[in-house]
């Protein structure tokens, strides 16, 4: 239930990247899904998936601000690039701005081009009151996504209180990806002890051994 | 002698709201501000560009759009394509991110490769900066990344995105006189990320910016005053 990412390394090398890879042991270990920038996407699916492992990429990342159209072409580059998930950023301008149908419409749209493949939503929980959370989970659910990951990271701090604001008031009907902040095997636990369905972490050899350990 | 200082600030500050999360109504008073004072661009994202082009029509300032941005890690098609749709929607200058890990590589071809894909898409009406994020290079690689851009047709090179999820040091008067130093008279020079006081302003301009882009552009103009 991890999505594992390389974070610590901004416009990481491809041998930084095959580094990470290694790291991580996918011999051994078989993730919820592996997250690479757009731009490796075509370079990274063969060698994830003739190990067995799924592929995540992300959208409008991290800060969510582009157009709907653009979105829609890199989700579609991605898609045609070997992506088996996306992760899409929410329009939080246009979600502070009240303009809650542009919202709707932006991740409705890119929700459908993705056809039957996961697509998570950001709707960055550390910047959101809880009820704007509520709001803003509702949205992505209205748009027909069911799955919502918490915040990109990028300082953006997810506590286990976001996840449970949000796992309370929509159980089932929405799967929640604790990212952000969590780094160790505490954390991790302290996420789903509140109902989080994946964490997504930088952390993963460090989180790997801290379940060893008990 | 105050009112030159402020006159030459207004022709080369592109005046920058890149806050994550800014409701429409604050963009639309941060443009209504920045063509009050006469800068010679706003830079926004690609989601405020069509907020900015209503209010800037008619004006002198023009309006600049980031793509790919912060972290460049997007394929040359789609930032083509997001470059294409800031002109349809009234960007008249677009403000785009390199692959930064090509320039990390030191394949420098790639980078030109790109710059060229979006310039060429975009003509030579509408003035293409690319960013190099100069903070997350080696001095080599800086050298490597600029001449690229420039080859592959970048009207400016801009030093950084001065994105705080990444904590970038900021962009010095030393980082542009290194630009200068090896890109051509007519290659541009846009110091952002930490360009935040007159001070710094001045002295980035001594060393041969041609634009500076700052979240403070105003409070720069005040200072001078």
């Amino acid at each position: 239930m991890i999505d594992a990412s390389i974070g610590g390394t901004p416009a990481a090398t491809e041998a930084e990247t095959l580094k990470f890879f290694e790291s991580i042991h996918l011999d051994k270990h078989k993730f919820a899904a592996v997250m690479v920038e757009p731009s490796y996407v075509k370079w990274a699916a063969d060698y994830l998936h003739s190990r067995g492992q799924k592929l995540v990429t992300v959208i409008s990342y991290p800060l969510g601000a582009m157009t709907t159209v653009a979105k829609v072409f890199q989700a579609e580059q991605a898609l045609a690039d070997g992506a088996d998930e996306i992760d899409i950023a929410m329009d939080l301008s246009a979600f502070r701005s009240g303009d809650y149908q542009q919202v709707l419409d932006d991740l409705r749209t890119v929700r459908r081009t993705a056809g039957d493949r996961v697509v998570k939503a950001i709707p960055y929980t550390a910047l959101l009151t809880d009820q704007e959370s509520i709001k803003a989970a509702g949205l992505i659910l209205d748009a027909g996504i069911k799955f919502l990951k918490t915040n990109p990271g990028y300082g953006n701090v997810t506590t286990p209180h976001h996840i449970a604001v949000i796992k309370k008031h929509f159980k089932d009907d929405l799967k929640v990806m604790a990212s952000g902040g969590v780094r160790t095997y505490e954390d991790a636990m302290a996420m789903i002890d509140q109902g989080a369905d994946r964490v997504a972490t930088s952390s993963v050899v460090a989180i790997l051994d801290g379940s060893i350990k008990r | 002698m105050t009112t030159t200082i402020i006159n030459n600030l207004k022709k080369v500050i592109d005046n920058t709201n890149l806050t994550m999360g800014a409701t429409r109504a604050e963009v639309e008073e941060f443009v209504k501000a920045s063509v009050k004072s006469g800068f010679v661009a706003v830079c926004v994202f690609p989601n405020m560009v069509a907020t900015a082009r209503r209010i800037t029509a008619g004006s002198k300032t023009k309006v600049a759009a980031v793509v790919s941005f912060p972290l460049g890690a997007d394929t040359a098609d789609v930032k083509r394509y997001e470059a294409l749709n800031c002109i349809d929607l009234g960007a008249d200058e677009i403000d785009m991110v390199i692959n930064v890990a090509e320039a990390r590589m030191g394949r420098f071809d790639a980078i030109t490769a790109e710059v060229k894909t979006v310039k060429n898409a975009i003509g030579s009406g509408h003035i293409l900066k690319t960013i190099i994020e100069v903070p997350l290079l080696t001095e080599d690689q800086v050298i490597g990344a600029a001449l690229a851009a420039e080859k592959g047709g970048a009207d400016i090179v801009k030093t950084s995105t001065g994105f705080k999820g990444l904590k970038l040091r900021a962009t010095t008067p030393e980082d542009v006189k290194l630009l200068r130093s090896i890109l051509k008279p007519q290659t541009g020079i846009k110091a952002s990320g930490g360009v935040s006081t007159l001070e710094k302003s001045l002295a980035v301009l001594q060393e041969g910016a041609t634009r500076i882009g700052t979240s403070s552009g105003n409070a720069i103009l005040d200072a001078a005053k």
